[in-house]
């Protein structure tokens, strides 16, 4: 990356090698800024960013399922009431890690069950299932690439956090006084007036405290990625701190993995204290007007 | 009355005796109760209520807890459905489907067109917590009036500046008095042009000291003709306000008339009990 790396690094090299050479401390921070940014080094920069990639999208898909979750257990038809309240409960009562295997494997199978039984290989007559294994014919079977990763990733931490969100979503819409919409209902607004317009933009300030826990929740839980093949910052983390020999490596140290896990922990604690700051300013927008411990509640 | 139990949901309505001479004809009631029954479980709240009230007309429905007043109020903008019994409103009749406990509107949106058309007024006031005063009186006028943006809040502020609040329009219901949320939700009320008034218990949650500036902005209303029906416990102010005053006791009109014949020759033995208990108050 810079032109002086090479330069450095071999003068570095040598004086590892001989504790009576000194270098100066412009030599060193010369040899640090050549070190992060090998294309090994970068990997885990990448890393970091696809572990950011992915809490972003998971938010609105946990949200999305989170409110169809809640809505659907209020749900008129038992049906959809009782597969909303299965959903809820069987999601929330499995561990997270047992899901993260089970549902991108679901979804992989299912998408190649598909592909393989109904568009690439109708007339190919080796089975699906054969026997106990799972055989989709070359063009029907996923490859597993990054991306395909990723997005599995993203619909499996939004099914597990989808039914939390769900829990909390159906605990807030209930905390909203029944008075606030019978009075919408009264001057003849409609139900689906009387739920945007009133009872959604009240919700929030009794889901916010809980959608707080669960970010954080989801945050910690990020590290469950490697479970799904996705090389993480965990990984590199480890890989980077390794001790690198003069042999093997441009750029040898010691074994170095306290130093990577300890900025692992900072990056983990900058982002869980940047999420408390925004959450103290959205519940402060949320909370304007609303009291808490309301009198003027009416009939519950 | 033609009965609006018909099997199938007619959308247009039962042409009322007012149909000629138009529904503004002082001839035809704005609120017509008849027959209503409602019961909640094993509970008969209210057991076969004829009410009536014609354009201009202030009626005070007095009785003890208990005694049916509220449900009865709230029959009127089908807050609560009753069992049996017809509702017209203006001359326009709500049609039903289903009987008995499953008895439900059937059209939505006669329910909505009427419930714009009559304004009500809660004991809780129940101004929307996270809107301002301001928001508060426009959001019904623009969701449901369809008014745009200006002409909503200028009639907010129109009606705020009546009810003498217009200083607290950007103001939250959280951070007014009792009696001054409690005169925003009548701004809210009057802010839809409604053809009638409901006033259920305006005072009740209202300490002592804030209810006269409460009692006075519906007093005043009352003087300007408006059409209004009023649940209170507050035997004076019905006296001061009613054009006719209804007594019920036990889901039943025990005694109506006008506040001289009720409050000072009470007829029923019922109703010279419940006036000398709240006397006292």
């Amino acid at each position: 990356m810079f032109e002086y790396c090479p330069a450095i690094a071999e003068q570095v090299k040598l004086a590892l090698g001989d504790e009576a050479l000194s270098i100066s401390v412009q030599e060193r921070a010369q040899w640090f800024s050549c070190y992060f940014t090998t294309k090994k080094h970068l990997s885990i920069f990448r890393a970091a960013g696809v572990v950011l990639l992915i809490l972003a999208f998971t938010v609105p898909v946990a949200l999305l399922l989170g409110f169809l979750g809640a809505l659907g257990k209020a749900s008129r038809w038992p049906v959809i009431s009782q597969i909303c309240s299965l959903y809820v409960i069987m999601v929330r009562g499995i561990p997270d890690i047992i899901f993260f295997l089970f549902v991108p494997l679901t979804i992989e199978i299912g998408i190649e069950y598909v592909m393989h039984s109904f568009v690439y290989c109708r007339d190919s007559a080796e089975p699906f299932f054969n026997g106990i294994n799972i055989q989709p014919c070359s063009e029907a079977a996923i490859i597993p690439t990054q991306f395909n990763r990723i997005v599995l990733a993203v619909v499996a931490y939004g099914i597990v956090f989808g039914s939390f969100a769900a829990n909390i979503i159906d605990g807030a819409l209930k905390a909203v006084p029944f008075g606030q919409r019978e009075t919408g209902s009264a001057f003849g607004l409609s139900q689906r007036q009387v739920f945007f317009d009133i009872h959604l933009p009240q919700m929030w300030r009794y889901a916010l405290p809980g959608f707080s826990n669960l970010w954080l929740i989801l945050i910690k839980a990020t590290p469950l990625l490697f479970l799904l093949g996705i090389q993480d910052i965990i990984y590199y983390a480890d890989l980077l701190g390794k001790m690198a020999t003069r042999r093997y490596s441009t750029y040898p140290h010691g074994d170095w993995k306290l130093w990577y896990f300890i900025a692992l922990g900072i990056f983990y604690l900058a982002l869980t204290m940047l999420s408390q700051l925004v959450f103290t300013r959205l519940e402060r927008r949320f909370n304007k007007g609303m009291v808490i411990n309301e009198t003027t509640s009416g009939r519950v | 009355m033609p009965s609006a139990d018909t099997s199938a949901p007619d959308p247009t309505p039962d042409p009322a005796p007012d149909a000629a001479t138009g529904p503004a004809s002082d001839a035809a009631p704005i609120i017509a109760l008849a027959g209503i029954e409602k019961s909640f479980g094993s509970l008969d709240v209210l057991k076969g209520v004829d009410l009536e009230a014609r354009r201009g007309d202030v009626v005070a429905m007095i009785g003890s807890s208990g005694s049916g007043k509220s449900t009865l109020l709230r029959c009127v903008n089908l807050l609560e459905v009753p069992e049996r019994g017809e509702i017209t409103i203006a001359g326009e009749a709500i049609t039903f489907t289903n009987k008995g406990p499953a008895r439900v509107p059937s059209s939505a949106g006669q329910v909505n067109r009427i419930r714009a058309d009559l304004s009500m007024v809660f004991q809780q006031f129940n101004l929307w917590a996270h809107l301002s005063i301001l928001e508060n009186v426009m959001l019904p006028q623009r969701r449901v009036l369809k008014r745009d943006r200006a002409q909503a809040r200028q009639r907010a502020m129109e009606t705020l500046d009546r009810v003498g609040i217009a200083d607290k329009a950007d103001a939250y219901p959280s951070q007014l008095s009792g009696g001054q949320q409690q005169r925003a939700a009548i701004a809210r009320a009057l802010a839809m042009d409604p053809t009638a008034l409901l006033f259920d218990e305006p005072t009740s949650a209202l300490d002592p000291e804030l209810e006269g500036e409460v009692l006075r902005v519906i007093k005043s209303l009352a003087e300007e003709n408006r059409t209004m029906l009023l649940v209170t416990h507050d035997m004076r102010f019905a006296r001061d306000v009613a054009d006719k005053v209804v007594f019920l006791h036990q889901g039943r009109i025990e005694e109506e008339g006008t506040p001289a014949e009720i409050f000072d020759s009470p007829k029923s033995e019922r109703l010279q009990q419940f006036l000398s208990a709240s006397d006292h108050r």
